[in-house]
């Protein structure tokens, strides 16, 4: 008789190639991030004690981070990148969840659920996902409209801004601060990150071409409130792509590579084994009659792809 | 990341290299430690010995020979001995005297398993593989890190429920799979 008992007992009996094998073939066993994340600080805390590693590389290593992270900023952004610029709400907004509910509402029109909806609405989703330690919850779609007084690192946007975003809070599990940094409402410190994707699309193209560069969004809008890290990713100009299905990935980096998202059999981007950080792809409900072939032709036909040269990803639709 | 490619990154970068190895054995090292010093061993004692292994892969880099076994034979064949250390140096210190072959010794059943030939391992490995994903994991994390299901979706992103279904059915497909083979 093959009992959960014996399997257990058959398991265990599998010796170290063995496991490599099953790794090879993607089963996961790896540990979680924050088991990570304490047992590498513990391994070189002790090292530095014994001598292995100098204590100012450990000191450095925030500073380092939120470094690297504004540097890679800095280099997307002169190179004509739009994906990651990121933006920050204005502080004299009441909190963020209000703008959700969209009791503020003079800017945004208020989305309804997909249950809900008739004609010419943009839904939400409200879609959570636990995953390594992090809650991620897809609220919904909204639209702003002409909404005012966003700064980005601190400097007044000129002008309103205005588009479609989809909606994302992370938490901690633990309840722990979703912020590295010191400042808890600045993005230096942020790890996670954010990007629509429209199916069947390599994730290259999707990242780095499709965003509109013309735009002053089209990008991720961080904030941070009470350990909820709120993300507003710009979809504006992926709502042309309705018709072939939008997917938004959220995951722990700043950037991600393009190896690190793939496609599955029809079409759908999945995180692929080399994701370094991968939290949760979800699909956004949008309205498949947005859908604007004509405008697709030439946002393909017009966008440099800037990047796709040197990524492993060719621009391969595969529709 | 291809796990050959770890100890490289490990040679050439070592922190980024022992996070990379953590996280791929860190859970095996942890399974491995708790499987050995059962329960003569605290929460704290487990933690600082998983540390411990991890540190010793660390300073040895340059020493590995990858041509000798696999990183995950190194990383299990560390835990045990570095759980048995400990559970030996705790009954030096004069507590109580701990059951030191129950933890350690393995059980008659695992005597029985420990014994299953290579082919049969591998009929294993590859009736899990089979399984197809998220399943082969699902599967793999239940019954040989003896997580829960709940920890377990919250790993994979699926709810609790999800997990428990896909499970019974694996374990079901697994049975008829491996009756198939013999």
């Amino acid at each position: 008789m093959f009992t959960e008992n014996k399997l257990e007992a058959l398991l265990q009996s599998l010796d170290g190639e063995d496991l490599e094998t099953l790794t090879a073939a993607g089963v996961d066993v790896s540990a979680d991030e924050k088991t990570t994340r304490r047992l590498t600080e513990r391994v070189l805390r002790q090292a530095e004690r014994k001598g292995e590693v100098p204590m100012e590389k450990i000191q450095n290593k925030k500073r380092f981070t939120a470094i690297l992270v504004a540097a890679i900023l800095l280099v997307l952004t002169a190179t004509g990148v739009g994906a990651a610029r990121l933006f920050r709400l204005p502080l004299d907004y009441e909190k963020v969840e209000e703008q959700f509910s969209l009791k503020l509402s003079d800017n945004f029109k208020r989305v309804v659920r997909e249950d809900e909806a008739e004609d010419g609405d943009i839904i939400v989703a409200n879609k959570t996902v636990n995953v390594n330690g992090y809650t991620v919850t897809l609220e919904g779609i909204i639209q702003a409209d002409n909404y005012r007084n966003v700064t980005i690192d601190g400097e007044h946007l000129e002008g309103d801004v205005s588009g479609t975003y989809a909606v994302v809070t992370v938490t901690r599990d633990d309840g722990g601060p979703i912020w590295y940094g010191d400042d808890e409402k600045s993005f230096t410190g942020a790890t996670i990150g954010a990007a629509p994707l429209v199916n069947g699309y390599k994730p290259n193209i999707n990242t780095y071409g499709m965003m509109t560069l013309e735009r002053e969004t089209g990008i991720t809008m961080h904030y941070a409130e009470e350990n909820v890290l709120y993300l507003f990713v710009d979809i504006t100009d992926f709502l042309c792509f309705a018709d072939k299905g939008l997917s938004l990935a959220v995951y722990g980096n700043m950037i991600y590579t393009a190896e690190e998202i793939g496609l599955d059999e029809n079409g759908v981007p999945v995180f692929t084994d080399k994701a370094r950080a991968p939290l949760a792809i979800f699909g956004l409900p949008v309205d498949k009659s947005l859908a604007d072939p004509a405008r697709q032709a030439e946002l393909i036909a017009e966008r440099p792809f800037v990047l796709a040269e040197s990524l492993p990803y060719t621009f391969t639709p595969t529709d | 990341m291809d796990r050959s490619d770890l100890l490289a990154l490990l040679r050439l970068d070592p922190e980024k290299g022992i996070e990379a190895i953590i996280r791929a054995y860190g859970a095996l090292a942890q399974k491995t430690v708790r499987q050995t010093g059962g329960d003569a061993l605290c929460e704290e004692d487990r933690e600082e010995i998983v540390s411990d292994v991890f540190y010793r892969v660390y300073v040895s880099r340059d020493r590995l020979d990858e041509s000798k076994g696999t990183l995950a034979s190194y990383v299990i064949t560390l835990s045990r001995r570095c759980a048995i250390d400990r559970l030996r140096t705790k009954t030096r210190r004069g507590g109580e005297a701990l059951p030191l072959e129950d933890a350690v010794l393995p059980s008659p059943e695992d005597a029985e398993t420990a014994v299953l030939k290579k082919e049969a391992r591998q009929r294993l490995v590859s009736a899990v593989i089979a399984l197809g994903e998220p399943d082969a994991t699902i599967v793999f994390r239940r019954f040989y890190f003896a997580q829960s299901y709940a920890e377990i979706g919250l790993k994979l992103g699926l709810t609790e429920n999800a997990v428990t279904k896909r499970c019974r059915r694996a374990l079901e497909k697994l049975r008829r799979s491996l009756r198939e083979g013999e």
